[in-house]
């Protein structure tokens, strides 16, 4: 039956929500509760934590974000077709060479158009 | 599994596609090649010499002996595509030919870009009219509207335009997330995602998953509803065309409306339309709902356009209201007494292609001339322009007249503000 698969998932649902609760309850009980001021202060990799936690980031990042998702894309195609490669033969390389083509054509466009230079904008 | 596989031989029933992926790249990388100082004015002549290969291409494949499939029924070159695409590559065509030149005057920077994205954006309404997959559908369907976006937000220090190509990524990103959200039911429900294979599976099981399927098409009907910018889904069309530059306003008009419209007409035939489904509630209730759609948009649009002032905007609910009767041939039920659909789809859409693309143009004319896009900017254009005023007149009113005898009634709103913007003219 169709539903019957949903049981699994319902399973999983409860196990995810039931997990967490339960890890957190016991932690409560087992552990000491010392509550001191400095453990109220976010985590930053051991430094003082400065300014508002929501700040307007620099668009620098996001494009430099966009360029991540030029290789990052890449791998995901890439990696698959590497396993496989000894079945699918010499059509799906030239496929892979264009498809990687194609994306060199894109990371070309952002080095001519200063994507690359931190200081472009 | 060798027939999922591409084929060498399968590329030369590609080759329009072919040429619109290769011109595109040629002019990418010929634009980025060349010294900043050169026009680039090359980039839109390359452009349309890559559109009019690829209508030569695309009319060789007209008239198949039988329908051409490739990748087990993902890609389908039939007619019905053929068509679809002549349209879209024509539409395509005449709108880079209408921005030669005006580029520089609607401050866009970006030229070469420009006209050079237009040819994606083909290809993807190439891909959407050849679909027989959802996969391919989609992955036509984005490269459409992603290249669009991008189109819409050319205009770079304009703010109407960001806001327009804002608005457009975020209720087209919404509404390519609902067409997901339903074909992924399609898919749960049949275990493919071919649209044969789906409409045989809901011919066989339609009562024990009556629910989904319903859910499925519900939220089909609201995303593709989106994306032809029916009514109550046009919110976003009047900024977006207001916003964007006349030319791509055009465009998103035409080209992807038609596209939207090929994939509707697909989907609709193959999966709920269709003579396996012949009789049932699904097939009767989703006519029912695309009529109702159809009803909305004609009336919506109509009304709304009553009230505008701008001729962006006022041709926004013109297409708004044309989607509503693009949409009657698809609601029109299939029977083997009226089986001409696709016929008066196809003929509709052709009128309005090149009736829209022509007061696009009178309207890009008449904006350089008055300096702004109002309707008012047409006030006296009878003495500005001696002997041209009936030029718009014609390309807009050739237009019922030349259908009377099917629904009169349609772009009444546009003649409505035509009659107000001539009598205003004659006023002065």
């Amino acid at each position: 039956m169709y539903t019957n698969n949903y049981v699994i998932v319902a399973i999983f649902v409860g196990l995810g929500i039931f997990l967490p609760v339960a890890a957190l309850t016991i932690g409560k009980w087992l552990r000491p509760s010392k509550p001191i001021d400095p453990k109220l202060t976010t985590y930053e990799s051991g430094n003082e934590p400065v300014g508002e936690g929501q700040i307007r980031f620099n668009i620098r990042y996001y494009l430099f974000a966009l360029m991540f998702v030029i290789f990052d894309v890449e791998t995901v195609f890439l990696y698959p077709w590497a396993v496989a490669y000894k079945k699918l033969g010499l059509f799906a390389l030239v496929e892979m060479l264009i498809f990687v083509g194609l994306l060199a054509v894109g990371l070309l466009y952002a080095w001519k158009k200063k994507v690359l230079q931190w200081t472009s904008i | 599994m060798e027939a999922l596989r591409l084929q060498l031989s399968d590329l030369q029933h590609l080759i329009p596609e072919l040429t619109l992926i290769v011109t595109a790249l040629l002019a990418a990388l010929l634009d980025l090649a060349l010294p900043r100082k050169v026009s680039r004015s090359f980039s839109a002549w390359l452009t349309l010499l890559g559109i009019v290969v690829a209508i030569c291409f695309t009319a060789l494949e007209l008239n198949p002996e039988e329908p051409i499939q490739l990748l087990a029924q993902s890609y389908r070159i039939d007619d019905f595509a053929s068509l679809l695409k002549l349209v879209i590559l024509v539409g395509t065509g005449l709108v880079v030919f209408m921005s030669l030149g005006s580029a520089a005057r609607d401050d866009i920077h970006h030229v070469g870009e420009y006209y050079y994205l237009f040819l994606p954006a083909a290809l993807g309404g190439m891909i959407m009219a050849s679909s027989g997959d959802l996969i391919t559908l989609y992955v036509g369907l984005e490269l459409l509207s992603i290249t669009s976006y991008v189109l819409v937000a050319m205009k770079k220090k304009s703010t109407e335009s960001n806001e327009g190509a804002f608005k457009y990524i975020v209720l087209g990103g919404i509404s390519s997330a609902i067409i997901l959200y339903g074909m992924s039911f399609l898919y749960g429900i049949s275990g493919s995602t071919n649209l044969l294979a789906i409409n045989s599976a809901l011919a066989g099981s339609i009562d024990d998953v009556k629910g989904l399927v319903y859910l499925a098409f519900f939220l089909l009907l609201a995303g593709f509803g989106f994306k032809i910018a029916a009514a109550p889904f046009h919110t976003w069309a009047p900024d977006v065309y207001q916003g964007a530059p006349t030319p791509v306003t055009a465009f998103l008009a035409v080209v992807s409306k038609g596209a939207g419209f090929a994939i509707l007409f697909r989907v609709m035939y193959w999966v709920f339309g269709s003579l396996t489904l012949m009789g049932t509630d699904l097939q009767k209730d989703a006519l029912l709902s695309l009529s109702v759609l159809a009803a909305i948009s004609m009336i919506a649009g109509n009304a709304m356009a009553l009230r505008q002032h701008n001729v962006k905007r006022l041709l926004a609910y013109s297409g708004i209201a044309n989607a509503g009767y693009l949409l009657v041939p698809i609601a029109t039920h299939f029977s083997l007494v009226h089986y001409a659909n696709y016929s008066e789809f196809l003929f509709y859409l052709i009128a309005y292609l090149f009736m829209n693309i022509g007061a696009f143009a009178v309207l890009m004319i008449v904006q350089r001339s008055s300096g702004n896009e109002e309707l008012r900017g047409f006030a006296g254009l009878y003495y500005r322009a001696r002997g041209r005023p009936q030029r718009p007149c014609c390309s807009s009113f050739r237009w019922p007249a030349s259908r009377s005898r099917r629904d009169f009634s349609e772009s009444c709103s546009s003649s409505w503000a035509r009659c107000r913007r001539n009598s205003i003219g004659s006023a002065r």
